[in-house]
């Protein structure tokens, strides 16, 4: 026969029990509150071995047959034993956001970004910043004062070049003295390299068109430098214009062989002046052709190498001024951005040996499928 | 045996009941517990999630704001670059109609614009505009506050609001500076762009969440962005163009002048939103608080953040009551599903409570029978001892008295025999005949009181035996009687401990 003090030890043990078979049910049914989130803060990028290359898209071939190779080549001999974290945002702007907060999550101290949209990358920069951890525009500006460095080509150099081929060449595509007509499918508005193609083009052009011995008849930026619109837009043109067009500035190689698929379907494919960029296989495979008259090749193994020389200089804490040589490019948020600016090179049928196949950038072999032997003395 | 017995017996509650509050504390506590931890950790987690929901909200739309008000800067700070336009402000007229095309290029890519316009470094008169020339803004063509903010080379900036009477919408102007080869200003590039696309962020604000809402406001404090709620756009948000605290003479001077939000027919009036105006004091880029907002009468959950390219603050509200819904929601249901089961574990406890007890209780009825009879038994015997000792007690007194009489007869006839010895010794002086006759009666007498005496003694011994086998006797009963007494106590002392267990 159970006591009262033990009746109530009973009662008690009973509650107890109760309470904590409550508090277990409550911390199930409560779950994980909070996870945590990798964070940290560097050095600056000195001595970091962690380093995050995000590309924007697969769209223009170059980024993944060339830039991507030749960047982590650059900066796997830059910083001994390092990691990379590569990404390609496929043509996002919110997935390469997404990437590079992975990235910085993971412990990236570098961060090497090609940015999809110059403008939504900023807030790239701003998380890298709030880490401390520098970020290098690749290729194309990020608009954001907080960027550190900035390695590309000189943008407007490059629609410079364009135009001074269509300048030097555009009377051979007079028809019965008649002012040619032009038309210009320029790349992606936000793309800020696309405005300093465009702006480096006009600077060359503008003089002709205002004097009138050359038209522009339609002038667009395109989308994602989306080569199916490209095409779009020039088979419009020529519709438009009942097929009467003898120019056509195309900003790459890219949009440049749809444009000639669309002169091509009209029977004028070799007949129009096209431009292009990049200096793609498809791109030179065509000026051998005699369908694209040139590109502009810029060599991305110096871009790449630019880059590995900047990468290795914030992992030694070194002085990266005398690598920018004082070179800044402006930011519309009124940033000045230490910037690597390369010099590209206008390729034509006559200089294709001496430059991309000179550089290994391009092989015969990748050139000259389908092409004529003996062709140029190239293939 | 040892019985731990309360000094007083206190009045407990009944097993059935016991029963019942320990299952309603089982199955209540819990969910106590858990409406307890609600309000503790779930409303707050709740709370926080709305924030970061709020918070993406908010910052996905200030960056959509951004790109679009940045890409548009870009785009006008490159093609004001553009050589035809720079020297057509150089003065060369031959560059006009290309510059016009280049204006034409610039104002198609966007459809949110309405004009892109040239102005020489003075900002007196329009140069060039596609698709017309603009007319002035109260005063002015540019207001002199932005023309000096314009004297330098790559300066891009954003006006305060306009209003466009006829469409109903604000828009802004993209000014940059348009410089020559030597870095010197030689023209103003503007934008107009109207704020269609930016009101429809805040108009999408509706779709995060019932009773989500979203404003801007602007440097100045007025409200420059409103969620619409009238879907076809044909009215104007009560609280647009309204400021959120009184605005200075010297801002109101300015609005006029320059036909700041709408003409002089629409001034902007003020909506205080004290709790807003204070946030945004402080300089934070971004920051969540609640306040009652104006037009509103309940509390809201606020976020704010800091647009970028312009010096715009993008606010979202959400009703705390909806944040706080799912918390209120489950706390309801936690109730009622506790009034539920404490009910159903009450009926169970009282089912269960009585079926433990009901043979318990007829057991303790049985050993009540037992127990009173028992103690009647008991009383009985304890009485009929008394009776019996009482008379025993009587017995032995009045065998005592008769103890003391045949002790004195005994004595008075052995005194008359001593006396009649006594007299025979003095026998001369008596007739010998009659004295010794009488003699001899005497002696005789006493020789029969003697015996008597003796034989009442004798008779006397065997009663006081006798009295002394009962008076054993009666002990012995009144020891049973006692010894029945006290089991009964204790059968009403164990039959006391079950009523108190049981409860009745």
């Amino acid at each position: 026969m159970k006591t009262v003090r033990e009746w109530k030890q009973i009662h008690a043990l009973i509650l107890g029990m109760l309470i904590l078979a409550s508090l277990l049910l409550v911390s199930c049914e409560s779950g994980p509150t909070s996870s945590s989130q990798g964070s940290h803060a560097t050095n600056g990028g000195k001595g970091c071995t962690k380093v995050g290359i995000l590309l924007p898209e697969t769209t223009a071939a170059r980024w993944e047959t060339d830039d991507h190779s030749l960047l982590v080549k650059a900066v796997t001999e830059a910083i001994p034993g390092v990691h990379i974290d590569y990404n390609n945002a496929q043509a996002s702007s919110e997935t390469q956001l997404s990437q590079a907060e992975t990235d910085l999550a993971n412990g990236d101290c570098i961060l090497v970004v090609a940015p999809h949209d110059s403008v939504a990358a900023a807030a790239i920069v701003a998380k890298a910043k709030a880490l401390n951890v520098p970020v290098i525009a690749y290729d194309r500006l990020i608009q954001s004062k907080s960027l550190n460095y900035y390695v590309s080509f000189n943008n407007v150099t490059v629609g410079d070049l364009q135009a001074q081929y269509i300048a030097a060449h555009y009377k051979d595509y007079e028809k019965n003295g008649a002012v040619p007509n032009m038309v210009m499918i320029s790349g992606s508005k936000t793309d800020e390299n696309a405005l300093g193609f465009s702006e480096g083009a006009h600077s060359v052009l503008d003089p002709l068109l205002a004097q009138g011995t050359l038209k522009d008849v339609y002038e667009n930026f395109t989308a994602n430098w989306d080569a199916n619109v490209a095409q779009a837009e020039m088979e419009a043109a020529l519709t438009d214009l009942q097929d009467n067009i003898q120019i056509a500035y195309v900003a790459n190689d890219d949009m440049a062989q749809t444009v000639i698929v669309a002169l091509n379907a009209v029977g004028l494919s070799g007949k129009v002046l096209v431009t292009g960029q990049d200096a793609t296989a498809s791109g030179i495979r065509s000026i051998l052709l005699g369908k694209q008259s040139m590109t502009v090749y810029k060599p991305i193994a110096h871009e790449a190498a630019s880059v590995g020389t900047l990468v290795k200089a914030i992992y030694q804490g070194a002085d990266t001024s005398t690598l920018t040589n004082g070179l800044t490019t402006t930011t519309t948020d009124g940033g000045n951005i230490p910037s690597i600016l390369d010099t590209p090179l206008a390729v034509d049928r006559n200089n294709i040996t001496s430059t991309v196949i000179a550089d290994g950038f391009l092989t015969k072999s990748e050139i000259c499928n389908n092409v004529p032997s003996g062709t140029d003395g190239v293939c | 045996m040892s019985y731990a017995i309360p000094s007083q017996p206190r009045k407990s509650l009944s097993l059935t009941i016991r029963l019942s509050a320990l299952l309603i504390a089982a199955v209540v506590l819990p969910l106590l517990i858990t409406i307890i931890t609600s309000e503790a950790i779930l409303r707050p987690t709740l709370t926080a999630q709305a924030t970061a929901q709020m918070e993406n909200d908010a910052q996905s739309h200030v960056a959509a704001i951004d790109s679009a008000l940045i890409a548009n800067e870009q785009d006008l700070s490159v093609l004001g670059q553009f050589y035809a336009i720079q020297h057509f402000l150089l003065g060369d007229q031959v560059y006009r109609e290309q510059a016009l095309s280049e204006l034409t290029l610039g104002y198609h890519l966007d459809s949110n614009f309405s004009a892109w316009t040239l102005f020489d470094k003075t900002g007196a008169q329009p140069r060039l505009s596609y698709p017309a020339l603009p007319g002035r803004d109260g005063q002015y063509y540019i207001p002199p506050d932005i023309l000096a903010q314009l004297q330098s080379p790559h300066k891009t900036l954003i006006s305060d609001t306009y209003l466009d009477e006829n469409t109903h919408t604000g828009y802004v102007y993209i000014y940059t500076t348009i410089s020559s080869a030597q870095n010197k200003v030689i023209g103003i590039a503007r934008a107009t762009y109207m704020l269609t696309d930016i009101w429809a962020e805040v108009n999408n604000e509706t779709n995060a969440a019932s009773g989500s809402y979203a404003m801007i406001v602007d440097e100045n404090g007025v409200r420059i962005g409103y969620t619409n709620k009238d879907t076809t756009l044909t009215t104007l948000p009560t609280a647009l163009f309204k400021s959120i605290a009184p605005l200075s003479s010297t801002f109101q001077q300015k609005m006029q002048a320059e036909n700041l939000y709408g003409d002089n027919n629409s001034a902007v009036t003020n909506l205080d939103d004290k709790g807003l105006a204070s946030q945004l004091q402080s300089s934070q880029q971004s920051a969540s608080f609640q306040f009652t907002p104006a037009l509103q009468g309940a509390a809201y959950q606020a976020y704010i953040v800091q647009c970028q390219s312009a010096r715009w603050t993008y606010i979202v509200l959400r009703p705390v009551s909806t944040i706080t819904g799912a918390a209120n929601q489950q706390d309801t249901y936690l109730l009622i599903l506790a009034v539920a089961i404490t009910i159903l574990a009450a009926i169970v406890g009282i089912l269960v409570g009585r079926t433990m007890t009901r043979p318990i209780l007829r057991s303790v009825t049985s050993l009540t029978k037992s127990s009173e009879m028992l103690k009647t038994l008991a009383a009985r015997e304890q009485a009929r001892a008394k009776e019996q000792k009482w008379i025993v007690e009587s017995a032995q007194t009045g065998l005592s008295s008769m103890q003391q009489y045949a002790k004195a007869s005994s004595s008075a006839a052995h005194k008359l025999d001593e006396m009649g010895r006594e007299f025979a010794q003095s026998w001369e002086r008596y007739n010998t005949q009659i004295r010794q006759r009488n003699l001899y009666a005497i002696i005789s007498a006493a020789n029969y009181i003697e015996k008597a005496s003796l034989h009442q003694e004798r008779t006397s011994k065997g009663l006081n035996t006798a009295i002394q086998v009962t008076n054993q006797v009666t002990e012995q009963l009144l020891s049973g009687a006692t010894s029945a007494s006290d089991a009964a106590t204790q059968m009403e002392e164990v039959i006391k401990q079950l009523r108190r267990l049981v409860g009745e």
